[in-house]
């Protein structure tokens, strides 16, 4: 078990180091000169002279050796610094931790409802696969997973904010502000949730050991709960965990939509506006989200699954 | 708590008139919504207190469908169409779900026939066990775990403290299926029903198991409805015999009865479907074929932080074979002895070490390219026929794709008719060539399989448990068509498999595998009739007569 | 499984009781039917679109800004004055397009990747999966908008930055199914009777993967266009002047109290057309099926 986590761990660090170097080297692919980039983002002018161009070079340090220059870069990282935005000059660690709580908010919200829906949604269709709750869930699935959320953003927009006025139609400010958002992030997920979950069900129904159990005078509802949603549980919990990875900066087209102060929309405002240190903590910041999520998910296997513990490779 | 009744009792205390469990003219249907279609079709049994009855049937006769209808446990995709269900004098039909609970486990207990498969992986073994006993005893954790340990101990598990908080993977077949027992008897039940509980166990377990049941039906006088294919079985252990045919039951009555006169036409195939016979004596001077030997395949088992190899898994270690032409080799063994990787190696399939001399030129060096021209003498039967035919292929040209490959310049009308030939070799009509392999039956296949090998006329065939996954009609038909192609175009057979029956009517001499070892070896007839090693006799007195041997030399 | 067992092969007709996933003559699901005469009519639209179009795409006529539809203009006309008709007829092309190519790319090469990693096993194929693993998590459009931020936007560019994530669901299928085909016991035999591995792929493994293959990109075409969508609103995607349906969303947001058509006809379309790919995949993975 514990040689499993250790072989874990080190693949974890490799990777996380391997993103700190392609992170780092973000300014010098593109334009290629930082010196240059912090000068334009900070002065009007175009042209910038020898001068200043070489003083901000020693000023930001780039006349240092590469690696130098990494480690230095990596040592302000571990401790959480990534510098200061080019365009707000405020610390970039504190406006990624603010857009990620946002992102965090946003996405779980909207895995929620959509789990929520799916559940019986999905348990309802593999209770008589090919009658009619299966027909009307597939048809369901399948329309959903066509609806670009940009069209729901603004019908939604429309119909409840302009039209109905129950909801504000943008900004980041109470709970109403998430339920618009929450709702059309929730539409496409809650469509491969319901597929996954009508499919672990069919299997976990038909199942021998919950045959053996009844057969036991066991009920068909206590066995199911007990022993079919441990068994059912996994491939729904690695989606879950895929879809919540993917929504945090994969929702950038809804939080621009709603002027959500969001981790895509951040990336996204930093893109357009050159702000390297944003970028170079973003992409840092997702790839170490997708890692976390990925072990934790692999953790929760273990955690439902304690047979895992014994027969995995140790 | 269970009272332990003696038989002689329960006989007494029952009213002999009324049967415990009365099947009447039941129907199932099976199938999607609206395409359903009809499985069993007006079948009429009978139980009394503490007998013994065997349903006898083959593949698709409905005989599992009629044990899961007992207590409605039907598959989700079939229903009960018409019919009459009493238990006990109670209408099973009319039941609602308490009652149906209440039913099963507790008056009703059921084993069935993938032990493994039948608990839930991540749950411990004996929480899964004690489960049934809080639920109808009402027992707290510790009494139920107590009684847990109790049962364990009852069916013959070692150290059942331990294994009781044991997970599911950690069980062998038979050990699994001990687990099943005590958790099926746990509640004392009335009525056991037995779903082919020892077919997918080796033949020394099957053979245990059968003395258990025995035993803990003489001692808890319980009745028993023992579902098989396997007439010896039925010998062994049943006082009814009921013969089932495509859903209905054709014969029955007392098994000395049945057995000794059957009436029924099916029943009397039955009987007569051993396979049977020996194969015509090698002719003096026969070539050798293939001499191999001493051959070992080891797996490394890699562990540890770095994967170093740390020790082997010795599938095969140091097996010496020889045959020769118009020669069957028996190889015979339990799961686990390494028969088939034997096999594989020599068909060079899997790496291993040792010499392989196949027709004079030593193949085991080879690289497979150049292993493959000498393929066209050296062909193989696998033991499952679904898998083995590829579906999107017509039968025509699985058949021929050896031809293809080895003798590439026939023409197509040359190829077919080789086809039709070696269809007709087989005892199929040339005329079905192009037909799919899901238009054909399980033995049929297993035919197109064997003229798919013979096509490309070789001297050597190796057959993998050819016949395990056929009926046993089907067997004997196979075994014959076996020995006649040997017969005339001379062919050696290195023949695998655990069937002790099927290995004596068509092998000249035997070699018997224990974890990779070879245990005996011999001439067939002396390996049959005067077994020397203490393996080879209680793997011969479990395969022939279905009877237990000492422990010792048998693991479980 | 003592189930399985215990549906006899005797009641369905002639049929085995593993009945293969997709005999030869099949009955197409309806899905599949559905989504391909949909198909058509999006194709031949988006074909005939430039013939069709009463007006030029990009004429911008201001004085007839935001009209309702009429006679003169069947959908109106958007804040330049241009025909929305013209502009939904030709506004899917390039997004059709580079999901198509991206999807093809993708397929070629996770399955290749899936392939090898399959055959060669060991380490090779734990990192080849490792790194699958880790890419299926990253949100696409992320990392698309940190590639058109490094390399500028473009179509060249939109296709690497969508490939780049894309490949990972069919390598992993990929890799499955090689596994899952090699295992069989035709495979085995093939080998024995002399086939050599080329033929083997060619004969059985190919023609027995392309199936969920397919099903697969037709299935995550429509995500595809999609994503591409996504971009083009907030203006990484397809540049101006071409005219692209989620572009048109994007350009038309301000004013949708006041022209709801210019926002509900370019979704509609995007929608229509992802619905009839996803239904041939669809229908692909599940003809021959059971309903």
């Amino acid at each position: 078990m514990w040689h499993f986590a250790l072989r874990r761990g080190t693949v974890l660090l490799l990777t996380l180091l391997l993103v700190s170097i392609v992170a780092f080297l973000i300014p010098y692919i593109g334009e290629g000169d930082p010196a240059l980039l912090v000068l334009r983002a900070r002065i009007a002018d175009p042209n910038v002279d020898q001068t200043t161009l070489e003083a901000m070079r020693h000023h930001l340090g780039l006349d240092r050796p590469l690696a130098v220059q990494y480690f230095a870069w990596l040592g302000d990282a571990l401790r959480g610094d990534f510098g200061l935005s080019f365009i707000r000059r405020a610390p970039v660690a504190d406006m990624l931790g603010g857009a990620l709580l946002v992102s965090i908010t946003l996405a779980l919200s909207a895995l929620l409802i959509a789990l929520l829906v799916s559940a019986p949604l999905g348990t309802l269709a593999a209770m008589r696969p090919g009658g009619r709750a299966d027909t009307a869930a597939t048809l369901l699935t399948q329309t959903l997973i066509a609806v670009p959320e940009y069209w729901m953003a603004p019908m939604g927009i429309l119909i409840f904010a302009l039209w109905l006025g129950w909801l504000p139609s943008a900004g980041w400010d109470g709970p109403s502000s998430l339920v618009l958002p929450a709702l059309v992030l929730a539409l496409r997920p809650l469509a491969y949730f319901t597929r996954i979950i009508r499919a672990a069900m069919i299997d976990v129904l038909d199942a021998p050991y919950i045959t053996a159990a009844r057969s036991r005078g066991l009920g068909l509802r206590q066995t199911v709960l007990r022993h079919g949603l441990r068994n059912g549980a996994m491939p729904v919990i690695t989606l879950f965990a895929l879809w919540l990875a993917g929504l945090l900066g994969g929702s950038v087209v809804v939080e621009v939509i709603f002027a959500i102060p969001g981790m895509g929309r951040l990336i996204y405002e930093a893109v357009i506006n050159k702000d390297i240190p944003v970028l170079q903590a973003g992409f840092v910041a997702i790839v170490a989200l997708a890692v976390v999520i990925n072990t934790l998910v692999d953790l929760a296997y273990l955690a439902i699954n304690p047979a895992l513990r014994h027969s995995h490779g140790a | 708590m269970s009272v332990v009744v003696s038989l002689a009792e329960r006989r007494t205390i029952a009213a002999p008139a009324e049967p415990l469990l009365a099947i009447e003219d039941l129907h199932v249907a099976i199938g999607p919504p609206g395409r359903t279609a009809p499985v069993i079709e007006g079948m009429n049994l009978e139980i009394r207190r503490s007998e013994i009855v065997a349903l006898v049937g083959e593949s698709g006769s409905g005989k599992s469908l009629t044990a899961l209808s007992a207590t409605r446990l039907l598959p989700r995709a079939a229903e009960i169409t018409r019919g009459r269900i009493r238990f006990d004098g109670e209408d099973v039909l009319a039941m609602g779900p308490r009652a149906l609970d209440g039913l099963r486990g507790n008056r009703i207990g059921m084993i069935f026939q993938q032990p493994q498969a039948m608990l839930d992986p991540t749950c411990r073994v004996g929480d899964q066990v004690a489960e049934s006993l809080r639920q109808h005893r009402g027992l707290s954790r510790e009494a139920a775990g107590a009684r847990v340990v109790e049962l364990f101990r009852e069916v013959g598990i070692p150290a059942p403290e331990a294994r009781a908080r044991d997970f599911p993977y950690a069980f062998s077949g038979g050990m699994a299926q001990r687990v099943m027992i005590a958790a099926a008897l746990s509640a004392d039940p009335d009525l056991l029903i037995a779903d082919e509980p020892t077919t997918a166990l080796d033949v020394t377990v099957q053979a245990q198991i059968l003395t258990l049941l025995k035993d803990l039906q003489e001692r808890l006088g319980m009745a028993i409805l023992f579902i098989t294919h396997d007439l010896g079985i039925v010998r062994r252990i049943a006082d009814r015999v009921c013969v089932m045919l495509k859903g209905k039951i054709v014969e029955q009555g007392p098994v000395a009865e049945i057995f000794g006169n059957p009436q029924h036409a099916y029943t009397q195939r039955l009987l007569a479907a051993e396979p049977k016979g020996r194969p015509d004596p090698v002719p003096d001077g026969a070539p050798i074929l293939l001499e191999a030997g001493p051959v070992k395949v080891w797996f490394p088992i890699k562990t540890g932080l770095l994967r170093r190899t740390t020790s082997h898994v010795k599938a095969v270690d140091g097996i010496s074979v020889t045959v020769r032409e118009g020669e069957t080799l028996g190889i015979v063994g339990e799961s686990g002895s390494g028969k088939t990787t034997l096999g594989l190696a020599i068909l060079r399939l899997i790496a291993s070490d040792g010499p392989i001399v196949f027709l004079g030129d030593r193949i085991d060096g080879l690289k497979s390219k150049a292993v493959r021209p000498m393929r066209k003498d050296l062909q193989v039967v696998f033991q499952d026929p679904y898998g083995s035919l590829s579906p999107r292929m017509s039968v025509a040209d699985i058949v021929a794709e050896g031809l293809t490959v080895q003798q590439k310049g026939l023409s197509y009308q040359r190829q077919r008719e080789i086809v039709a030939q070696a269809l007709a070799d087989v005892g199929l009509d040339p005329a079905t060539m192009d037909r799919y392999p899901h238009e054909f039956s399980g033995g049929q296949r297993q035919r197109i399989a064997i003229a798919r090998a013979m096509a490309l006329d070789p001297k050597f065939v190796v057959l993998d448990e050819p016949t395990s996954a056929l009926d046993m009609s089907v067997q004997a038909q196979i075994v014959e068509l076996l020995r006649g192609l040997q017969a005339r175009r001379k062919l050696g057979y290195l023949f695998i498999s655990h069937d002790l029956k099927v290995v004596r009517a068509l092998s000249h001499r035997v070699v018997v595998m224990q974890n990779g070892k070879v245990v005996e070896e011999g001439p067939a007839e002396e390996i049959f009739q005067r077994p020397r090693e203490a393996y080879t006799q209680a793997l011969l007195a479990a395969a022939l007569n279905l009877a237990p041997a000492d422990s010792a030399a048998v693991r479980d | 499984m003592a189930l399985e067992a215990a549906l006899p092969d005797a009641a369905l007709p002639s049929r085995s009781p593993q009945a293969p996933r997709r005999p030869r003559f099949a009955r197409p699901h309806w899905t599949l039917v559905a989504g391909a005469l949909l198909l058509v009519l999006v194709a031949v639209t988006l074909c005939l679109g430039p013939t069709l179009a009463p007006y030029d795409p990009t004429a911008q006529t201001l004085i007839r800004r935001l009209k309702p539809p009429s006679e003169a203009h069947w959908l109106g006309t958007d804040h330049l004055g241009r025909d929305v008709l013209s502009r939904l007829l030709v506004g899917g092309h390039f997004a059709v397009i580079i999901a198509a190519v991206t999807l093809t790319l993708s397929a070629v090469f996770g399955t290749l990747i899936g392939v090898i990693s399959a055959r060669r096993g060991g380490l090779v194929d734990e990192i080849a999966m490792r790194s699958v693993d880790l890419l299926i998590s990253f949100p696409e459009v992320v990392v698309a908008i940190f590639l058109i931020a490094l390399l500028g936007p473009g179509y060249g560019t939109l296709i690497l930055a969508l490939t780049v994530v894309g490949w990972t669901p069919f390598a992993r299928l990929a890799r499955g199914l090689a596994i899952e085909i090699n295992a069989k016991p035709y495979i085995r035999a093939a080998e024995i009777l002399g086939c050599s591995r080329r033929f083997i792929i060619l004969r059985h493994i190919i023609p027995n993967a392309i199936g969920p293959i397919s099903a697969m990109a037709f299935l995550r075409f429509g995500h595809k266009m999609i994503t591409v969508g996504g971009l083009s609103y907030i203006g990484l995607g397809i540049q101006p002047p071409h005219a692209d349906w989620a572009a048109m969303m994007a350009e038309a947001q301000p004013y949708i109290e006041r022209a709801p058509l210019l926002v509900v006809c370019p979704g509609l379309a995007i929608f229509l057309t992802a619905l009839s790919v996803t239904w041939i995949g669809q229908g692909l993975s599940q003809t021959g099926d059971k309903p």
